[in-house]
């Protein structure tokens, strides 16, 4: 029995952080030969559990893929308690699966190691969350031929506030290189962009886009409209609680404010001809005049 | 002071996190971290500071350190070989305020001798979508300089690069580098704050092979005289480390993620010519 796996699994324990600080020599021998690597790290990989007896495995039926900062990962959760959706298992390992494939090859048997991941019962839809699966413009056409039948779900926030939250989630990456970190924060607000660049992949009809200040407001509302979305029956499911989005509390002078609308503004325009039902109400940062 | 050439030595056989960490410990901060002192250089005689006449915005390993040093290289142009090339002054403006004290502060690191212009050059503000209105508000008579390479080696390039510099190999590193080669959506930004006949796009690939001609309009676009530069075919912060291999598959998704950007690019600016960027010359015809 190889002890690759276990002995890449107990070192993957150890932070990132700690991981970072060591020689790349080094880290690149650990990588290879023990597989010491992180989810969204280059070179990461990891076995998918088992699948229960009974269980088949295939692509999955539906993905969720970001934003970050929206509440994206709870609303997969959310979803995912329903009897008719198998309970995913290793969804955070998972979750970057094609995010370190750009440089490499990818192909049917990349695509079969994928679908292992998302094992489901007769009768069960089996869903991936995807965290990149907007922002790297590479994921999102892999992940499209990788499950052909997919359903999409995206959960938008109204860019400023998503800003603020990712701002405080990821304060401890600001040290080096700041413009580089403040690039990937702004660029994923850019919704538009990112919506146009997914319907070069899928067809509308297989998109839903919802924004989570309506989920706050009325998730019921919201997971009736994903139960039809996804042929799922909605008297199945149980209450869903109203979301805690990631708070970013009020760190946005007026005038950066001022500079973050007038930045976004055009994209958020873009957002009303793209969106079926989008509500620029529920986003007060931009409901004002120019 | 004087370091000894075998604690030099050690030093450079320092992960590059780690001498990161050293130098910062020691109060010294490259002008892209986080704690470099933005205070403008002082005056030397009969200097004055202002507006760059001229910023260079992009890209990031395209040959802009060479073709600055040709610019820097002019009689007509101040250049003082303490300030570096790249200010990187606009980048942390997407989440702090920019006003008039800020803009003052920017002026101040363009020190220029009576009768000459000053600029800069950081590749890195095209792709970020703050800097062209901040820039705006700075430096709204300034000329803007683009150097563009082939997206696919730029973007092998820029990786490799920032793997060198001690980035995490991370997914985050690698979008990055991804990010940078979309031009066409940059120049659509940048364009909404400066109209066309201010921008100058170059190719890097022209330049390499015609370094006389295009110097030439860069000079005449900055309003400067006609001049030689004694050594046109420099290498300047030339890579010598291999580039991230990649796979002919990921190469070809990669084109084809680039294509509408390209042809958007093409749009804008007809003057490129695909014939230098082989993965993109058939859309060409």
């Amino acid at each position: 029995m190889s002890l690759r796996p276990t002995v890449g699994r107990a070192l993957r324990q150890v932070p990132a952080p700690v991981h970072r600080l060591l020689p790349s020599a080094v880290r690149a021998e650990l990588r290879v030969r023990w597989g010491w690597t992180h989810p969204g790290d280059v070179g990461f990989r990891s076995d998918p559990p088992p699948a229960g007896p009974g269980c088949a495995v295939g692509p999955p039926d539906f993905i969720v893929p970001g934003v970050a900062d929206a509440g994206a990962r709870g609303w997969f959760e959310a979803i995912t308690r329903h009897p008719e959706i198998a309970r995913p298992e290793g969804e955070a390992e998972a979750a970057h699966f094609f995010a370190d494939l750009c440089t490499s090859p990818c192909d049917s048997t990349t695509f079969a190691a994928f679908q292992r991941w998302f094992p489901r019962r007769p009768g069960q839809q089996a869903g991936h969350w995807s965290p990149d699966g907007l922002a790297y413009p590479w994921v999102t056409p892999l992940l499209a031929a990788a499950s052909p039948e997919a359903r999409w779900l995206v959960m938008l926030r109204d860019p400023i506030e998503r800003l603020q939250a990712g701002l405080v989630r990821t304060e401890a990456e600001r040290r080096t290189h700041v413009g580089s970190y403040l690039e990937d924060a702004v660029d994923r607000g850019f919704y538009s962009e990112q919506l146009e660049h997914l319907l070069t992949v899928i067809p509308a009809d297989r998109l839903l886009v919802a924004q989570s200040e309506a989920w706050i407001r009325d998730p019921d509302h919201l997971m009736a409209e994903v139960d039809r979305f996804l042929e799922l029956d909605h008297g199945r499911r149980s209450p869903v609680a109203p979301p805690r989005l990631p708070d970013g509390g009020s760190r946005f002078v007026p005038s950066v404010r001022a500079q973050l609308q007038s930045l976004y503004r055009e994209d958020v325009d873009r957002l009303e001809g793209l969106v079926p039902g989008f509500d620029r109400t529920l986003w007060p940062n931009f409901t004002g005049s120019a | 002071m004087r370091v000894p050439v075998v604690a030099r030595q050690a030093y450079q056989r320092l992960p590059v996190t780690v001498r990161s960490a050293l130098v910062h410990a020691g109060g010294i901060y490259a002008p892209w971290d986080e704690g470099f002192d933005f205070t403008p250089p002082a005056l030397h005689g009969d200097e004055v500071a202002g507006p760059p006449e001229f910023v260079g915005v992009g890209v990031q390993k395209a040959g802009t350190s060479w073709w600055y040093s040709l610019i820097a290289e002019h009689p007509g142009v101040s250049d003082r070989d303490d300030v570096p090339k790249e200010r990187h002054y606009l980048s942390r403006f997407a989440v702090e305020p920019f006003g008039p004290a800020e803009v003052a502060r920017y002026h101040g690191w363009f020190p220029r001798r009576p009768g000459t212009i000053a600029g800069e050059w950081t590749p890195d503000y095209l792709c970020y979508p703050w800097v062209a209105p901040v820039l705006a508000m700075a430096a709204p008579e300034a000329k803007v300089l683009v150097l563009l390479r082939d997206p696919i080696e730029r973007f092998r390039s820029g990786l490799t690069f920032r793997l060198n510099m001690g980035a995490p190999e991370t997914s985050a590193t690698v979008a990055d580098a991804v990010h940078q080669g979309y031009y066409g959506r940059s120049l659509r930004r940048l364009y909404r704050h400066f109209p066309a006949e201010q921008v100058l796009v170059l190719q890097y690939e022209r330049c390499r092979a015609n370094p006389e001609i295009q110097l030439a309009a860069t000079y005449a676009f900055l309003g400067l005289e006609a001049f030689e530069p004694p050594e046109l075919r420099r290498e300047v912060n030339v890579s010598r480390r291999e580039k991230v291999p990649m796979d002919p598959g990921a190469r070809q998704r990669l084109v084809d993620g680039y294509a509408s950007d390209v042809a958007d690019l093409v749009s804008l600016v007809p003057s490129i010519d695909l014939a230098l960027w082989p993965d993109f010359a058939g859309m060409t015809s």
